[in-house]
């Protein structure tokens, strides 16, 4: 690809348990070393289950929190390296909207002023104009400008999702992390913000990294895919490529168990063995080992670490997946 | 297959300073012996509040109004009091919620919280009930149920908790067990497993479920009939294979339409356009008319039951209008 | 800020105890602000021989005290005095406290630590022993420092409450937006945590004006808090000692207006604190 707008590599962040007394407890490894590059206008899907440290990978790129390590270029600059001052201005170009509609949104601002903060902390506009821009980014995302005085307890969790995407794009970013945006809405109205996403994307040009869980949202909204399980990236590639001809077994598992819609053609489902390992404990080698129903799987699944290999069109980090992943 | 369960004409009302009104208005189902039926519906159409109305089970201010009636064999649920209808939550039927971490007891260890279970409806020490919980345990596939009964909710996973509400629900062995989004919360592939575990349950026990979800996925797998709820009202009901086969009500038509898919030709989403309407302002006749794409003058009149196919109706004026052109 | 201001009203107002509570206060403050022209001079003393503690009576509507000063006045002057004290000390102490409890809360690490550390002892040290160790310095407090010592004395546990508060909201996905789009530490605790946090602080102000009111009306009792010739309640109950029962009104009189005003004022803020009872909203 021409230069991507993001390259992150190695990035790494722990959680490190708080007060005086319980120092000793090892850290969550929440993310332990994840590399991966976005292209400008593009979409990058990050899907994963609970604890796997997608949701912390999209607040460390934005530093909303400090790496332990790594290294994140946006637009030719190095992230993690930046004072807070020079940081400010790189906020315009990078934003996050979140998955809770419900807590995303300040209960005490009328909804005008919260997508107008952007305006007024950079200074983008006159406060004349402020109104007038406000007006224009409700009605770009659907909504009456007439909504600007209201209070968000008085809209619907699809109506704040809207509210908080009039919000990140009022600065103009070029790149936004995409935390789970749908998850928490019904299944009609996750069709309205997804069509609204791919739309603004089309229009002014914008690249997503898109967290999710859903893999049929993935396949919808973005055209390369990244698999991640407990803190590292298991699998990577063309969405269609993974989805189809999924190489890693997580991503197969992960495939097998999605429900399909459509009682004539359901699938065998894969289910896997054992609990999620907590990611303060991660097993040795490869951390998916302990619940790895490849055939081949030894005792070099325990003791070394796989890298990301290419494999056909995709890239996985298992030692015995083969190049062309079985088919679902 | 005889009738299990037979909910009819059920109007459930909430009555506030703020107003007056009807979440459920007027449900009609059958849940038959050993059948999985799915209520299919979005947030604010009354699904839970149905199902919530079975165990009389429903929060403050609401009511259940005159002209319901819940039958569950010979049983008339609505005229049950104190301990005749204490008897039958839990015994007859069972219930598993959504959250699995609100729903249990976190002082409570798991163990005691299922023998309470047990405890409630037969006549057992608590030694006898730890013993059986232990013996609930293995059976929804919980490993190391010996160590596990000493745990605590927030000791387990959630994957773990909710196979832990499986197992107070199934404790007294119900003919019957509601399942109010019991996977919602819970990752794709520990929801597989819980699936799992249910419909092995299911099928040892021959018991009845009626699951209430969202996702259509699921009720594709795991239902025998389904029955799509908007608005406080069962608008289309069918065998599983037949209604995902020709879904013919506007709305479930509107649900296919906007759901992304993992197989098949990527097709742009089509949404429903508008929102869901709310239960003190439900639309004159029917109810989805101001959100159809198909609607007609007519639509503002109270649409009858159409039979679409053998065992498949909808409440809808396109199955009449061609029957009398 | 108004609409807070507004909205607060119109919930204690539809509460019962609400209305008596905000009835009774506006009376007290309407006939401390515009009775007193009207009124004899609380400080003359017409006639000490013949007219010393006379029972109320058609031109002295509470009596007299013992030097003959008019009773009535002197209440409603003193109430002058006490709301005051206690709207100057009380603002002062949630300023104080808002501000610690905002800060520490948001900043956490050791700022918040050393914060409440500092928080901790102070409240180990009762209140009035710190005002009584003032008093012995300086013989008696005179006005301004008695608002600023008791103002400054009464700001620990509201900061507590608000750094409680500051921690619940600060988790919540709007302050990380905030902060995305680049806004400065002062912005997010003024524009964002601040506002949020009103509900409960509206609670504590309330409450904390009953208090103080308390607190003064004691010091002056012990002679150490305002002094004569300023009327005030708690002296008024000091000066009226040797007469309790041969002249009651002297005491009932002040004692009467400490109770129903410290009482209107707890109406007030229990009517609020039950509105905000998140069960209700």
């Amino acid at each position: 690809m021409s230069t991507p707008i993001l390259t992150v590599s190695d990035l790494v962040k722990h959680y490190h348990a708080t007060g005086l007394f319980n120092r000793s407890a090892p850290p969550v490894r929440a993310v332990d070393g994840v590399s991966f590059e976005i292209g400008q206008g593009e979409t990058l899907a990050l899907v994963g289950e609970s604890g796997c440290g997608k949701t912390s990978v999209g607040r460390t790129i934005l530093r909303l929190q400090e790496p332990t390590s790594g290294k994140a270029v946006f637009e030719g600059q190095d992230v993690f390296a930046l004072d807070h001052r020079a940081l400010r201005p790189l906020r315009r170009r990078m934003q996050i909207i979140f998955q809770d509609p419900y807590g995303s949104l300040n209960p005490r601002m009328t909804i005008g002023d919260a997508i107008a903060e952007g305006l007024e902390i950079h200074r983008l506009a006159p406060k004349a104009e402020i109104p007038g821009r406000v007006a224009a980014l409700l009605e770009e995302v659907g909504l009456d400008p007439g909504f600007a005085t209201r209070y968000p307890h008085e809209f619907s969790g699809g109506q704040r999702q809207r509210i908080g995407i009039a919000r990140a794009l009022a600065v103009e970013p070029a790149f936004i992390v995409c935390d789970e945006p749908v998850s928490a809405l019904d299944v009609s109205v996750q069709a309205q913000v997804l069509n609204l996403l791919m739309s603004l994307q089309q229009r002014r040009g914008l690249s997503y990294l898109f967290i999710a869980h859903d893999l049929a949202v993935v396949r919808q909204i973005a055209k390369r895919v990244a698999v991640m399980y407990l803190g590292r990236i298991v699998e990577i590639g063309p969405t269609e490529e993974v989805l189809e001809r999924p190489r890693h077994p997580y991503t197969q598992a992960l495939l097998s168990a999605v429900p399909e819609p459509n009682p004539s053609e359901q699938r065998d489902r894969i289910v896997l063995r054992g609990d999620l390992p907590s990611p303060s404990r991660p097993p040795s080698g490869c951390r998916f080992n302990t619940r790895c129903f490849h055939p081949a799987r030894n005792a070099r699944c325990t003791s070394e670490v796989p890298e990301l290999r290419q494999l056909g069109a995709s890239s996985a980090a298992c030692h015995y997946a083969s190049d062309s992943g079985a088919p679902i | 297959m005889s009738t299990l369960l037979k909910i009819e004409n059920l109007r459930v009302s909430f009555s506030t300073a703020a107003g007056h009104s009807q979440p459920v208005d007027g449900v009609n189902l059958t849940v038959a012996r050993g059948e999985t039926l799915a209520l299919v519906g979005e947030s604010g159409c009354g699904k839970s509040l149905t199902s919530l109305a079975v165990l009389r089970l429903l929060p403050a201010p609401g009511r259940i109004d005159e002209g319901s009636r819940i039958t569950l064999g010979d049983t008339d649920v609505l005229s049950l009091e104190g301990e005749a209808l204490r008897k039958i939550r839990g015994r007859r039927i069972g219930m598993v919620f959504q959250d699995p971490m609100t729903s249990l007891n976190p002082v409570f260890t798991v163990g005691d919280q299922i023998a309470e279970g047990i405890r409630a409806h037969f006549p057992v020490s608590r030694r006898e009930a730890l013993q059986r919980a232990e013996a609930r345990m293995v059976e929804v596939g919980i490993p190391d149920p010996r160590e596990r009964l000493k745990a605590y909710p927030h000791q387990l996973s959630g994957g773990m908790r909710q196979r832990v509400m499986i197992a107070i629900a199934l404790s007294a062995e119900p003919e019957l067990l509601i399942a109010d989004e019991p996977t919602t919360a819970l990752d794709v592939t520990v929801q597989a497993q819980i699936l799992e575990v249910l419909d092995r349950l299911r099928q040892a026990r021959g018991m009845a479920v009626l699951l209430i979800t969202h996702d259509l996925g699921i009720v594709a797998g795991r239902a025998d009939r389904v029955a799509v709820m908007y608005a406080g009202r069962i608008v289309e009901e069918a065998p599983t294979a037949q209604l995902f086969a020709k879904p013919s009500h506007p709305y479930t038509r509107g649900l296919f339409d906007s759901i992304p898919r993992l197989t098949g030709p990527i097709r742009p989403l089509t949404p429903i356009k508008g929102m869901v309407p709310s239960a003190t302002a439900w639309p004159q006749g029917c109810r989805f008319h101001p959100r159809c794409p198909e609607v007609m003058p007519v639509c503002t009149k109270e649409p009858p039951i159409a039979s679409v196919e053998p065992e498949h109706w909808m409440r809808c004026w396109l199955g009449v209008s061609r029957d009398q052109c | 800020m108004k609409e807070s201001v507004r909205h607060a009203l119109r919930v204690t107002w539809a509460r019962p105890e609400g209305r008596i509570g905000l009835i009774i206060l506006a009376i007290i403050i309407v006939a401390a602000l515009l009775l007193p022209p009207l009124l004899q001079d609380p400080r003359a003393q017409p006639d000490i021989l013949n007219g010393s503690l006379r029972p109320p009576n058609s031109s002295h509507l509470l009596g007299t005290d013992h030097l003959s000063r008019d009773v009535f006045s002197r209440v409603v002057h003193g109430a002058r005095v006490s709301l005051a004290v206690a709207a100057g000390a009380v603002a002062l102490s949630i300023t104080l406290g808002a501000l610690i409890g905002l800060v520490a809360g948001y900043a956490g690490g050791w700022i918040d630590a050393g914060a409440m550390r500092l928080v901790d002892g102070a409240m180990a040290v009762p209140r009035l022993f710190l005002l009584l160790l003032i008093a012995a310095v300086m013989d008696h407090i005179p006005l301004t420092l008695l608002i600023l010592a008791i103002g400054c004395t009464g700001w620990f546990g509201t900061s507590r409450l608000v750094r409680a508060e500051v921690l619940r909201i600060r988790q919540l996905e709007f302050v990380r937006s905030a902060e995305a789009l680049g806004a400065r530490r002062r912005r997010i605790i003024f524009r964002h945590l601040l506002p949020n946090v009103l509900g409960p602080l509206a609670v504590a102000t309330t409450l904390a004006v009953g208090d103080v009111i308390l607190l003064e009306a004691g010091l002056s009792f012990l002679g150490l808090g305002v002094q004569p010739p300023t009327p005030s309640w708690g002296g008024m109950i000091l000066d009226a000692k040797p007469d309790i029962i041969s002249a009651p009104w002297t005491s009932l009189a002040p004692g009467v207006a400490i109770v129903l005003t410290v009482l209107s004022v707890n109406l007030v803020g229990e009517a609020l604190r039950d509105a905000l009872d998140p069960r209700e909203s």
